[in-house]
């Protein structure tokens, strides 16, 4: 089973919010962590995060910053503003109401058919 | 035999040709791209199959410029109008230099009496004014010229049909001035000289400075916008 784009692109902010307030991390990092904890289900292609991280730099919700990362190359690592947490607690109330609204109607669903 | 490094060189070139990305974005795609590299490397693939899946997970540069449009769409247009604005102002600029460099050299120069050579008719419309006039053109044609050849954004520029732009507005700066100095040299190419010639050396650097002033402002605004 793999997303459909409308939920992959609608998810990707909170993603990417959510793995920053973690700790920094730098594009390439931030792919290869999505594909893990997904188990390979969400199959982001590479190109369109950085214009998404460009997007969240621009709206203040992430900072980015240059570092000699330990292959000796210049690498650039994003970190989560505080204006970035705000809006993942909104993000997190409201992804929370509508698996919590699924659910209930799942449930209640599989609880019917008992 | 395939070099990993000419390779990814010339992926740069082409995304770089791509209008929306400044020199940071195309640093981070890089490093990416070279990440990806190796880590498919390590799961057995050689290099150049490493390399050339690395850049299909990438995306194609048309595809990549146009996500990042999307992102940041004011960025093109803020990129294409500062290059038309800082193009009309260079020409202007040029033209007003040649102009006052002429008027002072001939204001410094006419003052040597007897020097009928390069002080032609008094107030510089003889030749030693069209051909420094000429000069200065030429030399600005060509360092703009070189610019457009190595500067990275340049590239951008050419495939916005920039280059063409530039040379057809150099030509026609050319003619024109062509004709200013025919027409001047025709009407009075016979005035003595006097007062006039100070007056017009002293219009000519406020002109000078005021345009000076305006490229370099805009030459810093477009700098910030290609580096940010």
């Amino acid at each position: 089973m793999t997303l459909n784009r409308e939920l992959i692109a609608a998810s990707t902010t909170p993603l990417v919010l959510s793995i920053l307030s973690r700790g920094d991390g730098y594009g390439y990092a931030l792919i290869k962590e999505v594909q893990d904890l997904s188990g390979h289900r969400i199959a982001w292609s590479d190109g369109m995060l950085y214009p998404v991280l460009r997007r969240l730099e621009k709206q203040g919700l992430i900072a980015s910053y240059w570092r000699v990362a330990e292959s000796g190359r210049k690498r650039r690592y994003y970190r989560i503003e505080k204006d970035g947490r705000r809006e993942l607690s909104r993000w997190r109330e409201q992804w929370e109401l509508v698996g919590g609204v699924l659910d209930r109607l799942w449930g209640k669903e599989a609880g019917c058919s008992t | 035999m395939f070099d990993l490094n000419t390779a990814i060189k010339n992926w740069r070139t082409a995304l770089a040709a791509q209008p929306g990305f400044s020199d940071a974005d195309l640093d981070e795609l890089e490093d990416h791209l070279r990440e990806e590299v190796g880590a498919l490397e390590a799961s057995g693939l050689s290099k150049e199959e490493a390399f050339l899946v690395a850049c299909r997970r990438l995306g194609k540069p048309e595809d990549l410029s146009g996500e990042f449009a999307i992102a940041d769409p004011e960025r093109r247009r803020s990129f294409r109008l500062s290059w038309m604005i800082t193009g009309a102002l260079a020409l202007l600029f040029l033209l007003l230099a040649a102009e006052v460099l002429t008027n002072f050299g001939i204001g410094t120069l006419g003052r040597i009496p007897g020097d009928q050579f390069l002080a032609l008719g008094g107030m510089g419309m003889g030749w030693f004014s069209a051909g420094l006039k000429l000069a200065v053109l030429v030399v600005g044609g060509l360092l703009i010229w070189r610019l457009l050849a190595t500067d990275r954004s340049a590239h951008r520029l050419k495939r916005l049909g920039g280059g063409t732009v530039v040379v057809v507005a150099l030509v026609l700066a050319g003619l024109a001035l062509a004709a200013r100095v025919g027409s001047r040299v025709y009407f009075f190419g016979g005035l003595p000289g006097g007062d006039m010639t100070s007056v017009a050396v002293f219009l000519a650097w406020i002109q000078f400075l005021v345009l000076l002033i305006l490229p370099v402002l805009l030459l810093v605004g477009l700098w910030r916008l290609v580096r940010s």
